[in-house]
């Protein structure tokens, strides 16, 4: 496999490891307990991107060091199976698993337009990624910050609309990279 | 705060005899400074605490004597001045860094390091030759205070020194601080510089490593120094918007220490506990973190105490904790206790307890800080033989009644209920019905002119779910007798029945007044009587008014409709001779009102006072002076100060 293909079937798992946290859809049962069984699981998304990530290590030797935030994540999102664990779940964790995830997509797409930047000079594409980048961790704080101290809903809407808009262009962009990233058809003899 | 741990606190200290903690009181300082204990130690637990406050002590003092040593050692080096001394302020000069103010050279073998806390010190080994990069690294800890931080974590280890894992934690943060300054060099040098820098640390891995507060050290370990190396070899500069994570996930982070999540439950949540999987120790945790905080809190956890006491007796314990103040607490344990006795040797009595209620009535304040209430609990009278239900004449089954009448005081934060008078009695007609004669917990009366009157505010005010455990009496099968604030009558589920200290207001009111009038003259009399309720806190108007006023002018912004009480004008009503005559009247109400969930107590609150205004045939019109007196549902009186004995069945 060549190195191009490498590159390309790395992002082309982040691509669909972020989808898959950006997604939930979920099938609820009760047998005397709750559970409910995710259909994109998001433990699914986190190996995805690891795998991703481990990937391209080679070409960006700090996307390497994401790998153990997304075991952590990984293995903190396997609740969303048992939705009842939450209310029993330390405040101090939850907040620390958003911290150690807000970290993990910032270095992440800064990682990604770093690497756009290397292998693609002068395409737009970086500045769109950390653009986005940027976006998505100031949603994140401000819908933390409306949770303790504004409660406005109207707040809370605008910041959830705002934030699902941000996704979408970090998906569309993560497919655009993939997509110049893939490898040259091979000529038929 | 952690509850396990809050319950096991609990769980030991009810064991013991401490000085310094007890199992009431949280485990969180009460003070911005905790204050050092003056009484002797007298348990275990108390040993402990010195035995930490010893420790942490002489940590400290260890570490301001190796401090003081080394600034000792220090003063006795020897000043570096000439090419080395311009060597090292060259270097400040051109990265534009703080010149340290004093350069010594001491001997040892160790690398060049920073010390002092106001005035820094560089010190350098005897005879070193000024490597530029050293340099480089200890002025950049002298630029970004490092000294300060590392005082900071020495100060934390003593505070913490009986925890490996913080100390596994500070000696990471100091790593982390000498990597950081690490990135910083690396960030003005360039290209082969850098390497270099590596080669300088590779060149430390096997100096000693040597903590002492108050001085930088550059080596700090071959472990440590392996990662820096490490790190340098993949260097690049921070990315742009680093500073913006940064500060986000610092502002998240200092934001969630300083104000807290969010409560965990809402104002409406019942605060539950498992009998079977929480004793005593988690129930008393629990207390301590849910104490009522309203009025209406405080009196829907307080009725339900008693609701629970003697069927699920760890139930009334948490709701009885959740409204006595802290002094009061061995007291509600005792009762548990007792409870638990008595319904093991007696099971005969369960059956036969209060367990139908509870209903507030009269709330009123007692012209201070607090309230005046009675809370009501509800039983069948017990079937006699030759007794049939229904009864032939279908009049409903009489319900005896037990009013406790309470004082609600703040406590603080919070609120706490204090029974002031216990009254039983029967209620033949039901609660409802215009001929209850029931006293308000304060009644107005006064005498003129032949004619007697006696006032007393008696809205009732439900909580929650309302009126629990309606089915277990025969009567509310007649709508008119109780209240019916959930329509069909069902089992209370374990969330209705569990208390709701945080309740911003009630869920059903019912304004009510009863009104008695005799005629204490001689003769036959006619008169037309006119009652106003009024409150001191002009902003209050009872809602009959403001209809009144419905086309006159607006009422101010600042109005507050109160619902509990009105204004009731008699026609003409003729008395006999010593005739009396006693009206429960009621004005309406509801329950489920979205106002009703509002904290603004002046909508619920009976008035302060009352006028009277009289007309008799002839036209003459006087008025009542009416004073108040504090009075049982049966008429009788009762004082401010409390019962010194409990009575409980």
């Amino acid at each position: 496999m060549t190195r191009q293909h490498i590159r390309f079937s790395a992002l082309r798992s982040i691509f669909w490891g972020t989808l898959l946290l950006f997604l939930d859809f979920d099938l609820n049962f009760r047998f005397g307990f709750s559970f409910t069984l995710p259909l994109l699981p998001n433990c699914i998304g986190f190996w995805l991107v690891a795998r991703g990530t481990r990937s391209l290590a080679a070409n960006r030797p700090s996307l390497g060091l994401l790998g153990p935030f997304w075991l952590a994540l990984g293995l903190w999102s396997l609740q969303q199976f048992f939705p009842g664990l939450s209310p029993h779940i330390p405040g101090a964790l939850s907040l620390l698993a958003a911290l150690v995830r807000m970290y993990a997509d910032f270095q992440l797409f800064t990682d990604l337009a770093g690497l756009a930047e290397a292998l693609l000079p002068g395409a737009p594409l970086p500045r769109q990624l950390r653009s986005a980048r940027t976006a998505a961790v100031l949603l994140t704080t401000l819908f933390y910050f409306q949770d303790l101290l504004l409660r406005a809903p109207w707040l809370t809407v605008a910041a959830g609309a705002a934030g699902f808009c941000a996704r979408i262009y970090i998906l569309l962009r993560l497919w655009q990279l993939s997509r110049a990233m893939a490898p040259a058809p091979e000529a038929s003899i | 705060m952690w509850p396990w741990l809050e319950a096991a606190r609990a769980g030991t200290e009810l064991t013991l005899d401490s000085a310094y903690s007890s199992p009431w009181t949280l485990s969180l300082p009460r003070g911005p400074i905790p204050l050092l204990p003056a009484e002797a130690p007298r348990s275990l637990t108390d040993w402990l605490f010195l035995l930490y406050l010893a420790g942490a002590l002489g940590l400290a003092l260890w570490y301001l004597g190796c401090a003081l040593l080394l600034s000792l050692r220090v003063s006795r080096g020897v000043p570096v001045e000439g090419p080395r001394r311009a060597a090292i302020d060259a270097v400040a000069q051109r990265y534009q860094l703080p010149r340290p103010r004093r350069v010594v050279e001491c001997r040892w073998e160790r690398s060049p390091f920073l010390t002092g806390f106001l005035a820094p010190a560089l010190v350098l080994p005897m005879g070193w030759e000024p490597d530029e990069k050293v340099i480089l690294h200890e002025l950049l800890h002298l630029k970004h205070r490092d000294l300060w931080a590392g005082w900071l974590t020495a100060a934390l280890r003593c505070l913490h020194w009986c925890d490996p894992l913080l100390w596994l934690v500070f000696d990471k943060v100091d790593n982390d601080r000498e990597a950081l300054c690490d990135q910083r060099v690396l960030e003005r040098l360039e290209g082969e510089d850098r390497r270099d820098y590596g080669r300088v640390l590779l060149s430390m891995a096997d100096s000693r490593t040597v903590r002492v507060p108050g001085a930088t050290t550059m080596a700090n370990g071959a472990r440590a120094i392996q990662a820096r190396i490490q790190a340098i070899a993949r260097f690049k500069r921070f990315p742009r918007g680093m500073a913006l994570v940064s500060g986000c996930m610092g502002a998240a982070l200092v934001m969630a220490l300083a104000v807290g999540g969010p409560a965990p439950g809402g104002e409406t949540d019942p605060v539950t506990v498992s009998p079977q999987g929480c004793g005593v120790p988690g129930i008393l945790a629990t207390v301590e973190r849910s104490r009522a905080a309203t009025v209406a809190g405080a009196l829907d956890a307080y009725g339900k105490a008693m609701l629970h006491h003697l069927h699920q007796p760890a139930l009334a314990l948490l709701c009885r904790g959740m409204t006595v103040p802290e002094k009061g607490l061995p007291q509600a344990l005792e009762q548990y206790r007792e409870a638990l006795r008595l319904s093991e040797e007696h099971p005969e009595q369960l059956h036969r307890w209060w367990r139908s209620g509870p209903v507030f009535r009269g709330l009123v304040s007692d012209g201070g800080v607090g309230y005046l209430c009675q809370v009501f609990w509800f039983r069948d009278q017990e079937m006699q033989a030759g007794d049939v239900y229904p009864r032939e004449d279908g009049a409903p089954w009489p319900v005896e009644y037990l009013c406790h009448t309470v004082h609600l005081l703040p406590d603080g934060p919070y609120w706490t209920v204090e029974k002031l008078a216990e009254t039983e009695g029967l209620l033949e007609n039901g609660f409802y019905n215009i001929q209850l004669p029931l006293c308000g917990p304060v009644t107005w009366s006064g005498e003129a002119n032949g004619l007697r009157l006696e006032v007393s505010a008696a809205q009732i005010l439900e909580t929650g779910d309302g009126f629990l455990g309606r089915e277990r009496l025969r009567t509310p099968r007649d709508s008119s007798s109780f209240p019916f604030t959930t329509g069909e009558a069902e089992e209370d589920n374990a969330l209705s029945s569990a208390p709701m200290p945080r309740l911003p207001g009630f869920s059903a009111l019912y304004s009510g007044m009863v009104v008695t009038r005799e005629n204490t003259c001689g003769q036959q009399r006619s008169y037309m009587v006119d009652i106003v309720p009024y409150w001191n806190d002009p902003d209050i108007v009872d809602i009959h008014t403001t209809y009144d006023h419905a086309n006159a002018q607006a009422l101010p912004e600042t109005a507050v409709e109160n619902r509990a009480s009105f204004h009731q004008w008699y026609e003409f009503h003729t008395l006999e001779a010593g005739e009396q005559i006693t009206f429960h009247e009621g004005g309406g109400g509801g329950s489920g009102w979205r106002d009703c969930w509002t904290g603004d107590l002046r909508q619920y609150t009976a008035p302060d006072g009352f006028t009277a205004c009289v007309t008799n045939a002839q036209g003459e019109t006087f008025s009542v002076p009416l004073t108040p007196r504090y009075t049982t549902p049966d008429g009788g009186s009762f004082s401010l100060a409390p019962e010194r004995e409990e009575v409980l069945p």
